[in-house]
């Protein structure tokens, strides 16, 4: 059998993972002092207004767009992003009417020449108020937190040890920090596929994990050995697995990346690194969780014990 | 062993079985008869993926009663008819809000303007002269009544405030055995004629009412006469052609994926791959269906959703032949590798699965709109597939071994089973 030394070498992989998440989670603090924000939310969080328009032709967005949007909403603080490759421009701004919209495409419709059907030319054109943006951060935060204590619950139950819930948990954690790291050094927009890419990988990453412990469960009863024994066994017979499936998932969302539009790639950026993160966490660190779970608990007894000895 | 009768019977069911996949393809992709029942016609497209638009309307007070939410989505609806939205649909979100979803309309900004002011509700007499408004009605509620010959009927009763008491008044007792009409935003929703004198301010509309529309007559008055207005917090409009490109860019990441994923079985697996990509095709075409027959609504993370659900489709296939090669190296008959390797690999994959099924499950109970739709693929995905990972992979497996593929080598064992048991 191939012989992972899991155990062994627990602590290079306890450090790589903490030195990552610490990278992500520290993107946010330094996000915040360049004034971008700490995540970058989407309008669906923090309120406001997206035009995407195809002008037909190529223009100089500050020179030749930014001037209009200031002259038809004053104080919209718009942004604007050129689609690469084609002539749309994408335009943020502040909460608008639709009445202030309906202008400002007016506007542009005149300026440009723009003949075609509206519906063509004005691809995305939304308004969202900030009144909502607290709201779909605690939901976030529900759906997180709602799914880790479900899922512990189960596995506790399965697995007729709080330990391998527990460190189940801990590792699928692991793995939602550093996706909430992604999303703060790469700048994705956080929006309402956030939250489905999030629990698409809580989903993944524990289904991962179980694999692993459902091994280690059967193995448990069969071989005599120690713990370490006995994980590094377990980790060896099943690692083929999780990299053929990790494979067979990864090639799916590697080719939306690719392949998709815009909102398809931000929501697979995230998921490939989820799923590269989830596999690498239900191998190398959901187990040796559970093994210093299980030392610390046999040491514990043991004190208790020893403390009783000395009592008597 | 009965070799010789087993085999020609188990051809005949393995050739069944790609009869039965390429069937249910068919079907999935062509569907049957005018309606395209089963096919993937009937797959609703979300909006963001036909072209349309989304709005949130909050109601501005803080708790709204649940009838006056109801009279408001009427409202809307009674709009979203006189527009010509045919598709479109309003409901409750919560309990101060409803989420209108309109698809393919031309200008969203247009919709928007169009179903977003205050609703009108004024009585009109026959010769046209407005008698009352919607801010003189205080209630209105479907009742049943006994009619003339005493069998019981839906009517609508109308409560007035006092201003409209007296002019209701004043005008039914000039008026008797006259028309009184009510419209809604210039639409005639009501047309009775007055029978008597009220003093009250609570008149009665009865007439040929079934239930049903005695209480939407009543829910569109009540509509004309809302104590709240209704903001439109959060509205999104995808052009049509964005969610084509969207859609089209999805599809072939899929295919192209899918054919990776059949190749890389058979490659690593063989025989077994072959019949877990049977399998695959069966849960693509499955799942298809299911979301054809459930009228879910797919959405682009939906088909995210359903992208990523067939890349973790083989992963229970794929863990049950890592442990038939156990078993094969361990020197076992493929025939009894194949049992065994179902059996052991059950907990974990039902484990794996219930897990991701919680994590669909809180998605579902704490998102809205789109994020719904994913859940709903998503869980829709993990079911069909554990179905075909373990029933229809493992009929298969049986039958190849019973027409006589039963050698470890073609199921992935190696040659030199020396590795033994750790």
């Amino acid at each position: 059998m191939k012989n992972l030394r899991v155990i062994e070498n627990r602590k290079i992989f306890f450090i790589l993972s903490s030195v990552l998440i610490l990278v992500g989670l520290l993107a946010m603090p330094f996000n915040a002092m360049r004034g971008n924000g700490m995540l970058n939310y989407d309008i669906e969080f923090k309120g406001g207004s997206v035009m995407q328009i195809d002008l037909g032709q190529d223009v100089n967005p500050q020179t030749d767009i930014l001037p209009i949007i200031n002259e038809v909403i004053p104080d919209a603080s718009p942004r604007l992003q050129k689609v690469t490759g084609t002539t749309e421009l994408v335009i943020t701004m502040k909460p608008t009417t639709s009445e202030q919209r309906t202008q400002l495409y007016e506007a542009l419709a005149e300026k440009y020449n723009l003949t075609g059907e509206k519906k063509d030319i004005l691809s995305t054109d939304s308004n969202f108020a900030p009144t909502i943006s607290g709201e779909f951060k605690m939901k976030a935060i529900q759906a997180v937190l709602l799914g880790a204590i479900l899922m512990l619950i189960y596995i506790s139950i399965r697995f007729k040890d709080f330990k391998f819930g527990a460190s189940a948990v801990l590792a699928l954690l692991h793995n939602v920090l550093i996706m909430l790291g992604v999303y703060a050094l790469f700048r994705i927009p956080l929006n309402n596929s956030f939250i489905a890419a999030m629990l698409t990988i809580i989903g993944y990453s524990i289904n991962d994990t179980i694999i692993i412990f459902d091994r280690i469960r059967e193995n448990k009863g069969r071989i005599k050995g120690s713990d370490e024994e006995v994980i590094d066994i377990s980790v060896g017979q099943t690692v083929t697995r999780s990299i053929n499936t990790s494979i067979t998932t990864l090639v799916m969302v590697v080719l939306l990346y690719f392949l998709g539009v815009s909102s398809v790639k931000e929501f697979a950026f995230p998921l490939v690194v989820g799923i590269i993160a989830g596999t690498y966490s239900s191998i190398f660190i959901a187990s040796p969780l559970w093994y210093e779970m299980r030392k610390f608990q046999r040491k514990h007894n043991k004190n208790k014990v020893g403390k009783k000895a000395t009592a008597k | 062993m009965k070799k010789g009768n087993q085999k020609p019977k188990s051809i005949v069911l393995f050739v069944l079985m790609l009869v039965v996949a390429a069937g249910l393809s068919y079907l999935a992709y062509f569907g049957v008869g005018e309606n395209n029942l089963f096919g993937i016609e009937n797959i609703r497209l979300g909006l963001d993926l036909q072209g349309g638009v989304n709005i949130v309307y909050e109601a501005a007070i803080e708790n709204p009663t649940e009838e006056d939410m109801d009279a408001a989505i009427q409202m809307i609806r009674t709009r979203l008819d006189k527009e010509g939205y045919t598709e479109a649909d309003a409901a409750k979100e919560g309990t101060n809000r409803i989420r209108v979803d309109i698809p393919g309309v031309e200008d969203a900004q247009a919709a928007i303007d169009s179903i977003g002011a205050a609703a009108m509700l004024k009585f009109f007499d026959q010769e046209g002269n407005e008698i009352l408004t919607g801010k003189n009605v205080e209630k209105a509620t479907p009742v049943v009544v006994p009619n003339n010959l005493g069998a019981q009927e839906p009517a609508v009763s109308i409560k007035m405030d006092a201003e409209g008491t007296k002019i209701f008044s004043e005008f039914t007792k000039n008026n008797i055995g006259k028309p009184i009409f009510i419209k809604l935003d210039d639409q005639v929703i009501s047309q009775a004629s007055i029978s008597d004198h009220i003093s009250n301010g609570e008149g009665m509309i009865s007439g040929s009412f079934t239930t049903d529309e005695a209480k939407q007559l009543a829910e569109r008055i009540e509509a004309g006469s809302l104590p709240f207005a209704l903001n439109a917090i959060s509205s999104k409009g995808v052009g049509a052609k964005l969610g084509m490109d969207a859609l089209d860019t999805s599809i072939k990441a899929g295919v192209i994926g899918f054919i990776f994923i059949l190749i890389f079985m058979v490659a690593l697996y063989r025989f077994s791959g072959m019949a877990s990509d049977i399998a695959l095709v069966i849960y693509v075409a499955l799942l298809l269906i299911v979301l054809s027959l459930t009228s879910a609504t797919l959405t682009l993370p939906g088909i995210a959703g359903i992208i990523l659900s067939i890349g973790m489709a083989v992963d229970a296939n794929v863990i049950i032949f890592t442990r038939i090669k156990e078993e094969l190296a361990v020197g076992r008959s493929v025939r009894s590798a194949i049992d065994a390797g179902f059996n052991k690999a059950f907990s974990a994959i039902l484990d794996g699965n219930v897990t991701t099924l919680i994590a669909a499950g809180v998605l579902y109970t704490l998102g809205s709109g789109v994020i719904k739709s994913f859940a709903t693929t998503l869980a829709i995905g993990i079911v069909v597939s554990m179905f075909t990972a373990l029933v229809v992979t493992r009929i298969l497996l049986k039958l190849l071994v019973e027409m006589g593929i039963d050698k470890p080598v073609l199921y992935g064992a190696k040659k030199h089973t020396e590795e033994g048991r750790a």
